[in-house]
């Protein structure tokens, strides 16, 4: 106050002035009071704007808070929907591989019965046109099954119940089977198919042989597909890196591959030209099923191309040293004695497996009897001296492995050289199957070749 | 304290006593805000106690019969600046049972962090009404007095008995509040 007074503008002092000079003290007193009286209705109306918006603002406040307290919940509502929703997902993603799983193999049956049927008319006088029928039914078919071996492997990779062997494995073996197998088709295009392994490589390693086999036969497959001039050559190196690798590369002098496709090569149901007039044919799963097995032996794989120069896969697995595996022959086998027909046993519950095992046999000449379930087959065997048998796994009353078992477990009797017919000859059943004491195995669906390769390195018992 | 005490307190010695009388208890009281005071601030409770004392030993009355005093007009003067906390209230023990609940909440909602008394309702019935006020400051005289302004306000014929209690720190008293009639 005293400060104002002190510092009133020259403007009031000259007003006072033009009204006269000092005012009588009473009526100075009197304007002094009004204006004290109009300060303080200013400073309550100011007091009185403050309360109310601070109330505003209290309200305000308030309302944001619900509101925050409103999308918290909303968020935590949300969460758990997606939570649902996701569980909802994977159970569904679970089912469908389950499913898928169990519809490739149940599609497996009846294919296998297409096929042996098929092999089985080939095997008869036919004429050049019917042959050629047969033949395309054959090739069909062969495809067919491919497709789904894949679908089913590709499942149980999904699901997570892919297990790998652990036992002895000669990669030059592995090579060799996979040129041979492919060999004929790379000739039909005038490809060359060569191998190239170094001296270092070491001849056993501990791993999954049928599995290695599987990426090659992929890889060199495609490298054949794609393929039209020149040749594909397998080339395989040790390298070391905290341990022992081993490197295998396909090399192909192809069509390439385009660098912005290179990325999705790995990934499932891609192909390179996804397109409805795509020239090569496929599921696009082949290099998919490859990475995850690659990845599930501990390694890696990758690609590296040129358009119309070629491209080369590497992959690259840690191997382990594995001393070289020992034959197991059945004990009470004897020396071989050629000249002598092999008696064979097949048991087999599925008539059209029957009629096909039973009808390959006759085509090679060799004489079989046939026992319908796992019981029957140990009655048989204790009466009739059988030299092999070839023991369905799955069979109604006692399946393959008991029986196998429990033909083991007589004495007395000639044992016979057993061979596991499994239409899933992977992992777990290959080691139950020995475990139970069976001496080999045979994939369904099986083809003359194939039989007569098991019949003959069966031992023969002397008479 | 909240600033209305003293905005308050300050107009009605002005009015009931003289400005000149004001301006006198506020020089000699050697107040640290001055003695400049707004409604929506808070100040040292410490300065009411100066005011007071000043205004007893100007006027020769006792302190406590002043706080009573003020406290009455206190009480009238809320009624006429928030008119809306007695929009639907019709009695006086039904104002003092919800001064906890409606009052000091409505009071802390403009002042988060002002220091309320508590004033808890001990007993309550049609004739009776037995309230503990708690402060830790020494205010059961102002207490009081808000609560005859209370009575005043509306209209009934309503006792006061107080008796101080035993507090800790501050101060405590029970006041009976008994209709008569």
């Amino acid at each position: 106050m005293d400060e104002r007074t002190r510092q009133e503008p020259s403007g009031v002092a000259a007003a006072r002035a033009a009204a006269g000079g000092p005012q009588a003290p009473a009526a100075d007193m009197e304007i002094l009071l009004r204006r004290v009286e109009r300060e303080r209705l200013a400073r309550k109306q100011a007091e009185q704007l403050l309360e109310q918006k601070s109330r505003e603002l209290y309200d305000a406040n308030q309302r944001l808070q619900a509101h925050t307290a409103r999308l918290e919940l909303t968020v935590q509502e949300r969460t758990r929907a997606l939570e649902e929703a996701l569980v909802q997902m994977e159970d569904a993603l679970r089912a469908k591989g389950e499913f898928l799983a169990v519809v490739s193999h149940e599609i497996r049956t009846p294919l296998n019965g297409v096929l042996g049927m098929c092999q089985l008319m080939m095997m008869t006088t036919l004429s050049e046109e019917q042959r050629g029928y047969a033949q395309t039914i054959q090739n069909s078919g062969e495809m067919l099954l491919a497709l789904i071996n894949d679908i089913l492997d590709y499942s149980k990779m999904e699901s997570g119940k892919l297990s790998l062997d652990q036992r002895p494995v000669s990669v030059r073996e592995v090579v060799r089977d996979v040129t041979q197998m492919l060999d004929p088709q790379a000739r039909t295009k005038n490809l060359s198919l060569k191998s190239d392994i170094s001296d270092d490589v070491i001849p056993w390693f501990k791993g999954d042989a049928m599995r290695l086999k599987q990426v090659l036969i992929n890889l060199v497959g495609n490298a054949v597909k794609f393929t039209q001039r020149g040749g594909v050559k397998i080339v395989v190196r040790m390298q070391q890196q905290d341990g022992p690798w081993l490197q295998c590369q396909v090399r192909d002098t192809g069509v390439g591959i385009p660098p912005d496709r290179i990325g999705k090569l790995f990934q499932a149901f891609s192909q390179v030209d996804s397109s409805v007039t795509r020239r090569y044919a496929g599921t696009g799963l082949g290099l998919v099923i490859c990475k995850r097995l690659v990845e599930g032996m501990g390694g890696t794989i990758g690609v590296e191309s040129e358009r119309a120069q070629g491209s080369t896969f590497t992959f690259r697995i840690p191997v382990a040293p594995a001393p070289a595996p020992v034959d197991v022959a059945p004990a009470a086998s004897e020396a071989a004695a050629p000249g002598r027909a092999l008696r064979v046993l097949v048991a087999e519950d599925n008539q059209v497996n029957q009629a096909l095992a039973l009808g390959m046999l006759k085509k090679l000449g060799v004489p079989a009897d046939l026992a319908r379930d796992g019981e029957e087959a140990c009655n048989m065997v204790r009466h009739g001296a059988y030299d092999v048998v070839l023991m369905d796994m799955q069979m109604p009353r006692m399946d393959g492995v008991t029986a196998t078992q429990a033909i083991r477990g007589m004495r007395g009797i000639r044992q016979p050289h057993i061979v596991a017919v499994t239409a899933n000859a992977m992992d777990v059943d290959r080691q139950a199957c020995l475990n139970a004491g069976m001496n080999d195995f045979l994939a369904k669906p099986f083809k003359a070749g194939e039989l007569q390769q098991k019949l003959e390195a069966a031992p023969i018992a002397a008479a | 304290m909240k600033g209305i005490v003293f905005t308050e307190f300050l107009e009605m010695v002005e009015a009931q006593f003289s400005p000149a009388l004001a301006d006198r208890i506020v020089c000699s009281a050697s107040l640290p805000s001055g003695g400049a005071y707004t409604a929506v601030g808070t100040y040292d409770h410490g300065e009411m106690w100066s005011l007071v004392i000043e205004l007893g030993k100007a006027t020769g009355t006792p302190v406590p019969r002043l706080m009573h005093a003020f406290g009455e007009h206190l009480f009238q003067r809320f009624t006429v600046v928030y008119p809306k906390l007695f929009e639907s209230v019709s009695s006086a023990f039904d104002f003092l049972q919800g001064l906890e609940t409606v009052i000091h909440s409505e009071v802390r909602k403009l002042y988060p962090d002002a220091e309320l008394p508590s004033f808890d309702v001990a007993e309550r019935n049609a004739q009776r009404m037995v309230m503990v006020y708690r402060s830790s400051r020494h205010f059961a005289d102002l207490a009081e007095g808000l609560l005859r302004g209370c009575a005043r306000h509306f209209d009934e014929p309503i006792e006061i008995g107080r008796e101080d209690l035993p507090a800790e720190r501050g101060s405590a008293a029970r006041f009976t509040l008994t209709r008569n009639g």
